[in-house]
């Protein structure tokens, strides 16, 4: 049973230029327990679809559309007083930049121990204490030194250890953590995510893993969204994604990934810098592919609508009119 | 420590090079201080032992450390026009510029933090317009204008409140200096918080981009405890700065605003001093004025260890 169910979720900033669909036609489920993948470019609407989730986007986002159902719930409809119970309790966050995610003037322990006190109504000396176990469960050796520390007093990796140790603070059901280990370096990075693994079986909850490194994705999920423009253009397990991608895109993005046993090959080299923006601000393309101007096995029929996701497998599932048998 | 105790020595020789100019300012004046002792019937001979006998005659290095040690005793020479010590002149005025520019410091401060905290949250609203039209005004129009269209309007008009002074004569008590404060204070504090409001506002804006903002917000947390729990201690800290070089005021007064209240303080002796050629009076002034500034910096620096921690790593 999903735990997690985005359904043609749309998201546009209204801005001085107008209108800007970010997120244009989303869909997808997580499950109980499971952690779940969503790769894509920056700019595709990775972060912009979650965040709406948690109605943490700017001021100026707004949601055209679509539904989001928690637990069998919809809560793209509550009013922000109904929804407040599920912040920190059932939906949590995690982000990417640690050190400005984290206020630089507070120690650690004081706001951490705020904002359990604040969620679950506890006195301050029982949150600082149930602040001191969680900073000990994420892996930090001296908990009070650390919940006496100001955030550019430690490492990369120790605050990133604090946010997840915030994160499962009240025991969610969910954890969004958004691009978690792109600002920290190769081996900590690994830590981290061991890190978020294990907490996530220890405590039984489900991850949106948000990145654009199909390495990170490879190793931690078991099911994967790729986006594009505002749209999931395909969504697979890790399996039917790697080894059998439909997509033109994630084929691409796919095959530019390093390897040792081949000369590294640039992501579609030839059309970036020409599309830079396209994926945000749209006009009358809006009803096509998000991929159409960069992609190689384009079609007349790819001109003319927008391909509609398909299954193509148990699981699997793109939207390309492509059958995906065309080899890498 | 080593950060303060720097800064510290710094200020030392801030001071020090101050002392230079302001001696150096003083031997350029047109005039010879001779001068003014001189009387019709003293022979030249007479003129140049008295010379000699005022250190006039010294190599200025020298007329530079013997200045410079009397100023370190708090001898800061008398008056040239009526003889007094500039010490006691200055010190007679001080309590009056303490009391107007204390008073209106606190309250821009008072009235700036929340009024700019409430601007920045919500910029271009109602509020945010109102409060930026009000403090542009407050900032472009010349105080003493405006020092005179109260004393018109309040004191001329409508009679309520007395436009100058600090006392009405002979009346010494307390409800009496309040309502003499009001009109001069009023001046001060609206040119104050209109500059600290903006300050407060833009760096509100800026910390309210900030991730750790979303965080809270991810978490629940309401509004008003962002805003004070979260923000306050963030958006605050460029105010130091401007407090820090505010300090000065404290001392050398608002030469303009006590002009046109005639209030008794430093700034209106600073006035009566130049005007009147006083130079050991303008000397020592702009020394305690530049004593200010300085002191004045080095408190800012103290405070913003104090209240950022990151500032406190790197000393």
């Amino acid at each position: 049973m999903a735990l997690l169910e985005v359904s043609n979720l749309g998201v546009s900033f209204d801005t001085d230029l107008g209108e800007v669909r970010a997120v244009r036609d989303v869909s997808f489920s997580v499950n109980q327990g499971e952690i779940f993948g969503i790769v894509g470019e920056s700019g595709s609407g990775k972060s912009v679809s979650t965040r709406a989730i948690l109605r943490i986007n700017p001021a100026n986002a707004r949601i055209t559309g679509g539904s989001v159902k928690f637990d069998g719930k919809e809560i793209l409809s509550l009013s922000e007083k109904e929804f407040m119970p599920y912040r920190g309790r059932r939906i949590a966050m995690i982000f990417q930049d640690s050190l400005t995610a984290l206020n630089p003037v507070y120690t650690i322990g004081s706001k951490m121990s705020d904002l359990i006190c604040q969620i679950e109504g506890t006195s301050r000396r029982d949150a600082a204490q149930k602040t001191l176990s969680l900073l000990a469960e994420v892996g930090i050796r001296d908990p009070e030194r650390c919940f006496r520390s100001y955030p550019h007093e430690l490492s990369g990796g120790m605050r990133q250890r604090v946010m997840i140790a915030m994160a499962v603070a009240c025991s969610p059901d969910l954890i969004i953590a958004d691009e978690p280990t792109t600002s920290l370096d190769v081996t900590i990075q690994a830590q981290i995510l061991r890190l978020l693994r294990d907490i996530q079986r220890r405590r039984g909850c489900s991850v949106i893993l948000i990145t654009h490194d199909l390495g990170v994705v490879a190793q931690m999920c078991r099911r994967i969204s790729v986006m594009c423009g505002g749209y999931v253009v395909e969504t697979g397990t890790a399996e039917q994604i790697f080894h059998h991608p439909v997509h033109p895109y994630t084929q691409a993005l796919i095959a530019s990934m390093p390897r040792a046993d081949r000369e590294f090959r640039p992501f579609l080299e030839h059309s970036v810098s020409r599309d830079r923006g396209r994926s945000a601000v749209g006009e009358k393309e809006d009803a096509l592919c998000p991929f159409l101007d960069r992609c190689p096995a384009a079609s007349a029929a790819c001109r003319g609508t927008l391909p509609r996701v398909r299954a193509v497998g148990e699981e699997h599932t793109a939207r390309c009119f492509a059958d995906g048998k065309k080899e890498d | 420590m080593k950060h303060i105790l720097s800064k510290i020595v710094q200020s030392i020789l801030v001071m020090f090079l101050v002392s230079i100019l302001c001696f150096a300012l003083i031997k350029l004046a047109p005039g010879d201080p001779v001068l003014t002792y001189v009387q019709p019937n003293m022979s030249e001979s007479y003129i140049a032992t008295l010379r000699e006998r005022l250190g006039l005659t010294k190599p200025l290095p020298e007329q530079y450390l013997l200045w410079l040690g009397r100023i370190l005793h708090g001898n800061f020479g008398y008056s040239l026009v009526n003889n007094r010590p500039v010490l006691q002149q200055i010190l007679e005025r001080l309590p009056a510029t303490f009391l107007l520019m204390g008073v209106s410091l606190v309250l821009a401060v008072v009235i700036s933090i929340p009024l700019g905290m409430k601007c920045g949250e919500r910029p271009g609203g109602a509020l945010d317009r109102f409060t930026s039209a009000v403090s542009y005004v407050g900032i472009s129009i010349p105080n003493y204008w405006f020092g005179i269209l109260l004393i018109y309007l309040f004191s001329v008009y409508l009679g309520w409140l007395p436009s100058i002074g600090m006392h009405s004569t002979g009346n010494h008590s307390l409800p009496d200096l309040l309502r003499h404060l009001i009109l001069p204070c009023t001046v001060m504090t609206y040119v104050n918080a209109a500059q600290f409001t903006r300050y407060i506002r833009s760096s509100t804006i800026t910390q309210l981009s900030e991730d750790y903002v979303t965080v809270q917000k991810a978490y629940g947390t309401p509004r008003r405890r962002i805003m004070y729990g979260n923000v306050l201690k963030n958006a605050i800290l460029p105010l130091i700065t401007v407090l820090g070089m505010s300090l000065q005021s404290l001392v050398s007064g608002a030469m303009i605003c006590e002009q046109v209240f005639a209030w008794p303080g430093t700034g209106q002796l600073a006035v009566t001093a130049v005007t009147t050629f006083d130079y050991p009076l303008i000397m020592g002034i702009t020394m305690m004025t530049a004593l200010m500034i300085v002191v004045g910096n080095l408190l800012a620096d103290l405070l913003y260890t104090i209240v950022d921690p990151r500032i406190r790593q790197a000393a």
